[in-house]
């Protein structure tokens, strides 16, 4: 682009501008949502006691990953006057993502005396006495939200598991009690069945283990990943006929693979585990 | 005479309901399989409609009814053959809602041993709702002239700004693609836009609530449990959609261990995985430097090679990035090297009239895949400073990708707003 910095006209002064501006957007790192910030930037320039705009350009600041600067516009946004409820879980939010955490609890504390019982707003409050490492409450506050939660997600359920986990190393029976009622709610899902296994395995309930892992296998058409993984559990039982047997079983499975998936990473690293396991054995 | 008024009054009432309900969204079909469809619409009134369906469109005799009065309505039609074309249409009471037409039909997925031809296509961040989609929209419609097409992917952020409900109804049902979906099957991952109206976490919202894909692998794959991610069969090819935008992306977490294991358990020829945020790009959004996109990188793109996935769509950055045949390139741009992350004849532009087609080997551990970041079927948002060094082409133009697949052959357009291929590639497999 080719601008005449001589001329003097303040119509190619403006030319110029606009297009030194339009090539700078160009290569914004964020395309439009840095043009959208750029925009309310702008704009509170004309009108900087709107409490509106800074509320926008936070939330456009925070989608931007940028929560400090969200940060300084909800405040700017109270300043001028916002006082409703979003404002305080936004807020809670960026503290987190900055660590902030105790500033994060007051926040949300305010949030959740405007707004009782809302979920999402439990949920970050969750979120903040994790990081603060209160797990007793952080759990209580979990256990809430998925309880009144219509449809949770298994990635839900396995972090609250995680969280028991983290609070006391040995509380296998809550971690396991919350993925079976995962599995009530949801069904037979693979990450709640393989964090359950790996449970019941890690405790040494190998019974549990191997109907978990049969479970997990019947509806496979390719069961050699899981034959392996059954292989190795009998071995940790010290049954090495039965993890043989499993193990050339596997094997068997993997000769009448395609050839396409012979060779993948995925293949590759199986039949390595196989021989591994073979010597072990 | 007052219990003929009656009658009248009522046999009145009825037909005047009947009169007011139209269907103001749609109809367009979810969930498609080797033997079930499910046709979706929305009416102007709580309605109980029935789908009447059959191969034969002047005999239409099989149907199925909406289990509740609703606006917005999801039936299931099952117990179908696979690969067979059903005429539909649909009725509430005597009143016809949409009457059978010659594009009025859905076709069941054909099953993995057919090796039928599959004709995609697919539109990344398409929904500004304004002449550009509308462009991208024509330009594909030429290309494919009569041909048909067999599905549809959608990369995310189809309507902006925030994904509502008003603004899906502008960006994808109104004066936008309704003539293509009420005969193909639609499928999507959640952008960022869609985020900020749905919740991947309840499941709700707009994205949530308009689509209808497979949580408990009624298409094929494993169950996830979730819509946010999932995978889906359409003949000799794997399809898994990822949330990159709300779900965990770490490995080991729920995500990753059901794409592990739903790719460890497909046998299909071909794999296909499409999620939002691109683990390669310079455009609008900077792989190097933004979270999501890193995390996708570091995290998922290892995992989809060792499985030997074949092309990966994103979308986000609004551009058209294509990427050599890249294998164990998990890092920033500047690191990219292409004699060490390309495979085979990778390091070549793909195409059979000029260096030649990617070829993909068994003997070779069956590595390489192609990544793009198409993100430009709505708007376009120009480059970083340099741009991605593991892309073969990038291009600041709007524009969609059809894409072709037979048994041993991937062949992809990038057909841009006017109509012209601006790039294009194609894999081989033995």
């Amino acid at each position: 682009m080719q601008v005449n910095l001589r001329t003097t006209s303040p119509s190619s002064i403006f030319a110029a501008m606009l297009a030194i501006l339009l090539s700078a957007l160009l290569f914004l790192p964020h395309g439009d949502l840095s043009v959208r910030i750029a925009e309310k930037t702008s704009a509170i320039k004309s009108a900087p006691n709107n409490w509106l705009l800074y509320m926008q350009r936070g939330e456009l600041y925070a989608q931007h990953e940028q929560p400090d600067s969200a940060l300084i516009d909800y405040l700017f946004a109270i300043e001028n006057g916002f006082d409703s409820s979003t404002v305080y879980v936004l807020k809670a939010e960026a503290h987190l993502a900055l660590n902030e955490v105790d500033e994060g609890l007051k926040s949300i504390s305010r949030f959740l005396k405007m707004e009782p019982d809302h979920l999402k707003g439990i949920h970050v409050r969750a979120l903040l006495f994790e990081a603060k490492n209160d797990l007793d409450k952080a759990i209580r506050d979990f256990e809430y939200v998925i309880r009144n939660s219509e449809s949770a997600r298994p990635q839900d359920y396995v972090e609250l598991s995680n969280l028991y986990l983290k609070r006391d190393s040995t509380d296998f029976e809550n971690a396991s009690d919350i993925l079976e009622r995962a599995r009530e709610k949801l069904g037979n899902i693979i990450s709640l069945e393989m964090k359950l296994y790996n449970l019941e395995k890690d405790r040494g309930n190998f019974e549990s283990a191997h109907i978990i892992l049969n479970r997990m296998m019947e509806p496979l058409s390719r069961k050699e990943r899981l034959m392996v993984e059954k292989a190795e559990l009998y071995w940790l039982e010290q049954k090495p006929a039965k993890a043989t047997e499993m193990l050339i079983e596997a094997e068997n499975m993997i000769a009448v693979l395609p050839a396409r998936f012979q060779h993948i990473g995925a293949t590759v690293k199986l039949k390595q585990r196989i021989e591994e396991l073979k010597k072990q054995l | 005479m007052k219990y003929l008024n009656l009658v009248i009054g009522i046999l009145f009432s009825v037909n005047l309901i009947a009169q007011e309900i139209e269907i103001i969204r749609g109809p367009y079909l979810q969930s498609g399989s080797t033997d079930k469809v499910t046709v979706c619409f929305r009416t102007t009134e709580d309605a109980s409609p029935i789908v009447y369906y059959g191969t034969d469109r002047k005999n239409l005799t099989v149907s199925v009814a909406g289990t509740e009065s609703v606006k917005d309505h999801f039936i299931d039609v099952s117990g179908l053959q696979p690969y067979t074309k059903y005429y539909y249409e649909i009725k509430a009471g005597d009143a016809v809602l949409v009457d059978d037409a010659d594009d009025l039909f859905f076709r069941t997925h054909p099953t993995a041993d057919s090796n039928l031809k599959v004709h995609g296509w697919v539109l990344g961040d398409c929904g500004t709702a304004n002449d550009d989609q509308r462009a991208v929209r024509d330009a594909y419609y030429n290309y494919m002239g009569k041909r048909a097409t067999d599905l549809m992917l959608f990369l995310g952020d189809n309507a902006y700004n925030i994904g509502t409900d008003k603004e899906y109804q502008k960006a994808i049902f109104e004066d936008m693609y309704e003539n293509r979906l009420k005969n193909t099957i639609a499928w999507s991952c959640i952008g960022n836009h869609d985020g900020y109206s749905a919740n991947s976490k309840q499941q709700k919202g707009p994205y949530y609530d308009i689509f209808h894909f497979p949580k408990e692998a009624e298409c094929g794959g494993i169950a996830s449990g979730t819509e946010a991610y999932y995978s889906f069969d359409y003949g000799n090819v794997h399809f898994i959609s990822l949330d990159s935008h709300e779900s965990n992306r770490s490995v080991g977490g729920p995500m990753y261990t059901w794409a592990e294991n739903d790719l460890s358990n497909t046998t299909a020829k071909w794999i296909v995985a499409f999620w939002h945020h691109p683990a390669y790009s310079m455009g609008s959004h900077n792989s190097d430097k933004e979270k999501r996109l890193i995390q996708m990188r570091e995290n998922f793109v290892p995992l989809m090679e060792k499985y030997g996935v074949d092309v990966i769509f994103s979308g986000h950055s609004h551009t058209y990035e294509r990427s050599y045949m890249l294998n164990g390139h998990h890092d920033v741009s500047d690191s990219f090297n292409i004699e060490k992350h390309t495979v085979s004849n990778g390091n070549g532009d793909g195409r059979e009239d000029g260096d030649g087609s990617y070829e993909k080997l068994a003997e070779q551990d069956g590595k390489g895949m192609v990544y793009l970041t198409a993100g430009s079927s709505g708007k376009i948002s120009g480059f970083e400073k340099e741009l991605h060094e593991a892309m073969f082409i990038s291009l600041n133009e709007l524009g969609s990708c059809a894409f072709e697949i037979t048994e041993d052959r991937f062949d992809l357009k990038f057909i841009d707003s006017t109509g012209k291929v601006e790039d294009y590639f194609t894999i081989v497999k033995q």
